[in-house]
């Protein structure tokens, strides 16, 4: 297996996995999301670590949602530059920019790790929830990684020229 | 020296075409780096404390919700119901356009999502109906951006979570204002379809239009539902029934319940979303609110980097010498941010420059409610500037005209929008009339 | 003594910020050209949640949170703010300056990288609600929505009584209780006025369990580092800052009593039969949070600092 066939199959299954995690965490968040206010409003009752488990999941669904961003280039950029550019030259701008995207996400990860380190060293653990901090930094680094997996499967595969913008935030 | 090559790295990263989210925390590694190192666990530590947060969960859902609405066929009857009421007058279909644009608005946080939703319906029939496409392109691309004005917007989540501000008061303060905007911009399809030969449609016989509404009123009840989950009723009690008028949940607990309600609405009222429908719109939307989460987590790196090294006191400084008067300020503030929305999207644009110029702002009176609504309407402005101007995008993709087509076709619009910036930067009782009302002072 | 970054996560203008400005101008003079002193507030550098883990790796040199956001490095420290133990600022400080107490809580947060060096004034947590109806007894407190920080034995404490505890972010809490998502807060005054809740709530009740207090912690690393003559300077700034805290906390709280008052909202002094009602119910949280964390000659320590019997 070729180089190339083996990103293009890593990229088939890790968008899979990717469709099931977004999926699967967001509608967790949302169960989460609405048994806090039924359990508040209806039943004048609640969870201290519905809250925090509520965020925790949110973000690693959206996160995820992420690492699938950078597969269909949906991150936002002003691409003037490279779009007037002669191919040349813009083809090395685009090389580029995936290089920094790439550089940053594996710079991240590793801060991230390091964090993670100082709060196993603390030994901290949430006072809602009980979980130890560790585990929970540990969503930020392992998201970093795999930013930057899909950063070097688009390089493998080719940093074609950019889809026109899709919905974005505003 | 260190803010030169901040700058410099920054502006190289976009110049290359590298994501805006990418631009903003390499920069920062790079200049630390070189000059002036934060210890490497902070820079950990900041990446993921600059996402855990609660009222920054309101937007995936907000988000998904509005994705939702339009799958599960809410938005076509929302539509539906403002045409049978509008649709007669001169530019009916323009007016309809507008307010499904409101209605949408409404439930919706983002205006290219508002767009979106209902461009995809309207847009095809403004041409069956023989408007010209840059009429029907421009009264899109405009009229969606009242989706961050009227609440609940994603913008105004942001910027109350940037700037420790009431979300629920930005909200209040956001329908004064939007509602201003969604008159001008009735009159303006009003008066440009004067100019066209759309033609004039007979009006809609009341047995019909009871019917459209009936089948409307579910989706009509949504965003009925969100407001006074937000707001609460007033306190009553009538017999045995009563009601101390309390609010229900939070703005981020809003958009949890806008999105379950639109689940339900669309999948046990109309019956038009599948489970599969629904798995593939979860999908398919998230990547777009992962993209806005990795932006936030960099640009507040970028913020924390950046207040570190002192720029947002020196700034503040800089213009406190300048002895500017309050309305000065605004201008100036207004001009920044039209130029900026040439180049910047409105989330990335709160997260860099409002923790930069709100300090500076409440210095100079400026009441925070109403400076958020000063920024929200700049953006509104940017949705539709070019070359980066996101409604303009999302109206090229619905209709498959070209960017610069839009453009030209929003031109006269925009009038309206520079109009309402006009407004509400120099009165500010339009952004405060009502939160005060509710909350007080 | 390099660059000093002082971070505060309230507000410039309330008496902790102007606290944290007379120390920066202290500094600042005593310290000359040595060093640059820079004041962060409002959070803008570190906020409430990360500020700790800020100081510990050395993005900041001085923080001043409250007692409870220590307690997950110092669990000792959560025997400080345990209902009706300590419950004024006498109390407090003898308890500060106790070698038996300080054992509980000063080596374990000295290994972590953090040396305690001073501690400011907040004020007497009271229950201040939204609603027409008086809380005055225990029993009353049944099923109140109450926002309490995330404290283990605060907690406990609340649920004690039969509320409904939530907690949530500090920021939320003033729209939420406006809104009617919370009944109920248990801020001391200064901060409530502060947070802008005196026209939100409706009465107050005087529990006062417990007198609420900010550690001002600074980064060991730092602090080891400094020339004898550099300490003994940073010290008389602090003591400066202190003496300043210390004055104007009681003056505060008084002027945020009377500006509730004047803002016509009814103040309850509860009977003494009353006040033993609650302590009743909610001492038992003692037993769980007390002579475990501090070990028992501590806790015997705190509760004849309580009783007066020092
Ligand atoms: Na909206
Ligand atoms: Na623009």
């Amino acid at each position: 297996m070729s180089l190339v066939s083996a990103a293009k199959y890593l990229d088939v299954a890790l968008s899979g996995i990717e469709d099931g995690l977004i999926v699967v965490l967001s509608l967790a968040a949302l169960a989460l999301g609405v048994m806090q206010v039924t359990l508040r409003y209806v039943f004048n009752t609640g969870y201290e670590w519905n809250e925090a488990a509520f965020v925790l999941v949110t973000i690693t669904a959206m996160l995820t949602a992420g690492v699938r961003a950078v597969r269909e280039d949906r991150h936002i950029s002003v691409d003037i530059l490279p779009s007037i550019a002669p191919k040349p030259v813009a083809a090395i701008m685009n090389v580029t920019a995936v290089l920094a995207s790439l550089g940053l996400c594996v710079f991240l990860a590793w801060c991230g790790w390091l964090y993670v380190g100082f709060a196993r060293m603390m030994d901290t653990a949430s006072p809602e929830t009980g979980i130890k901090d560790w585990i929970v930094y540990s969503i930020m680094p392992t998201m970093m990684c795999l930013f930057a997996l899909r950063y070097i499967i688009r390089l493998i595969i080719g940093v074609q020229s950019k889809p026109s913008h899709k919905e974005g935030a505003s | 020296m260190t803010i030169l090559l901040l700058v410099f790295a920054f502006f190289l990263l976009i110049a290359i075409g590298a994501p805006v989210a990418v631009a903003l925390g390499g920069s920062v590694v790079v200049t630390s780096l070189l000059l002036d190192p934060i210890p490497l666990a902070i820079i950990g530590q900041k990446a993921f404390a600059n996402l855990d947060h609660f009222s920054l969960m309101a937007v995936p859902f907000f988000f998904l919700a509005s994705a939702l609405m339009d799958t599960g066929g809410l938005v076509r009857r929302l539509i539906a119901f403002a045409n049978a009421f509008v649709g007669h007058f001169t530019g009916g279909l323009g007016i309809t356009t507008v307010l499904s644009c409101v209605f949408f608005a409404a439930i919706s946080g983002s205006s290219p999502a508002t767009v979106a939703g209902v461009g995809r319906i309207m847009y095809p029939a403004l041409i069956r109906d023989g408007y010209t496409s840059r009429y029907a392109l421009g009264a899109l691309a405009t009229a969606g951006s009242i989706g961050i004005l009227i609440p609940p917007s994603i913008p105004l989540i942001i910027y109350g979570f940037v700037t420790e501000t009431s979300v629920t008061r930005l909200f209040l303060a956001g329908v004064i204002p939007g509602v201003i905007y969604a008159l001008g911009m009735v009159l303006m399809a009003a008066l440009l379809a004067r100019h066209s030969d759309a033609p004039r449609h007979s009006r809609m016989p009341w047995p019909e239009r009871a019917r459209v509404t009936r089948s409307a009123l579910p989706a009509l009840m949504l965003p009925v539902m969100i407001f006074i989950g937000i707001y609460g009723l007033p306190a009553f009690e009538f017999g045995p029934i009563s009601s101390d008028g309390g609010a229900i949940f939070t703005p981020t607990e809003a958009a949890v319940m806008a999105m379950l309600l639109a689940i339900v609405i669309g999948m046990f009222v109309y019956r038009e979303l599948s489970p599969r429908d629904l798995f593939r719109t979860i999908a398919d939307t998230a990547p777009s609110v992962g993209m806005i989460f990795f932006i936030t987590t960099n640009a507040l790196l970028f913020a924390f980097f950046i207040t570190k090294i002192g720029v947002p006191a020196a700034v503040t400084r800089m213009i406190v010498d300048l002895g500017l008067e309050q309305w000065q300020f605004l201008l100036l503030v207004n001009v920044l941010f039209l130029i900026v929305g040439f180049f910047l999207e409105g989330v990335p644009t709160i997260l860099m420059f409002v923790p930069v110029l709100f300090p500076t702002a409440v210095a100079m009176g400026v009441n925070p409610v109403h400076f958020g609504i000063i920024v929200i309407v700049n953006i509104e402005l940017g949705l539709v500037t070019p070359p980066v101007g996101l409604n303009l995008f999302v109206a090229s993709g619905v209709s498959g005209r070209p960017v610069l087509e839009v453009f030209r076709g929003a031109l006269p619009w925009m009038a309206v929008t520079i109009c309402v910036l006009m407004l509400v930067t120099f009165i500010p009782q339009l952004s405060l009339f009502l939160p005060e009302l509710v909350f007080g002072k | 003594a390099d660059r000093i970054i002082l971070s505060n996560d309230t507000s410039a203008l309330n008496l902790k910020g102007q606290t944290f400005e007379v120390l920066a101008k202290e500094l600042k003079e005593r310290l000359g050209d040595t060093a640059a002193v820079d004041v962060f507030h409002s959070g803008a550098l570190l906020d409430q949640k990360t500020q700790i883990q800020g100081l510990q790796l050395g993005s900041a040199t001085f923080v001043a949170p409250t007692s409870g956001i220590y307690s997950p490095l110092a669990a000792g420290l959560n025997a400080l703010t345990l209902p009706f133990l300590l419950t004024s600022s006498e109390m407090v400080n003898t308890a500060w300056n106790d070698p038996v107490v300080r054992e509980a809580f000063v080596p374990e947060l000295r290994k972590k990288n953090i040396e305690p060096v001073a501690i400011w004034l907040s004020g007497q947590r009271e229950l201040s609600y939204r609603g027409s109806k008086p809380i005055l007894t225990p029993e009353d407190m049944k099923g109140v929505k109450i926002r309490v920080q995330s404290v283990p034995s605060d907690i406990e404490a609340f649920k004690a009584v039969g509320a409904n505890v939530i907690s949530m972010a500090w920021g939320e809490v003033a729209s939420a209780l406006q809104q009617g998502v919370i009944d109920a807060v248990e801020p001391t005054p200064m901060s409530l006025d502060s947070a802008g809740m005196v026209e939100v709530i409706d009465q107050m009740t005087r529990i006062g369990y417990q007198y609420a207090f900010y550690i001002v912690g600074a980064n060991k690393t730092w602090w080891d580092g400094l020339s004898d003559a550099d300490r003994a300077s940073v010290q008389e700034a602090l003591e400066v800052a202190n003496a300043f805290n210390w004055e104007n906390a009681a003056k505060e709280n008084e002027a945020a009593y009377a500006k509730i008052r004047d803002a016509g909202k009814t103040i309850h002094e509860l009977t003494p039969e009353q006040l033993a009602q609650w302590k009743e119910k909610m001492q038992p949280v003692w037993d769980e949070f007390g002579s475990e964390l501090v070990g028992q000659d501590a806790m015997n320590r705190l509760i004849e600092i309580s009783s007066g019997n020092q």
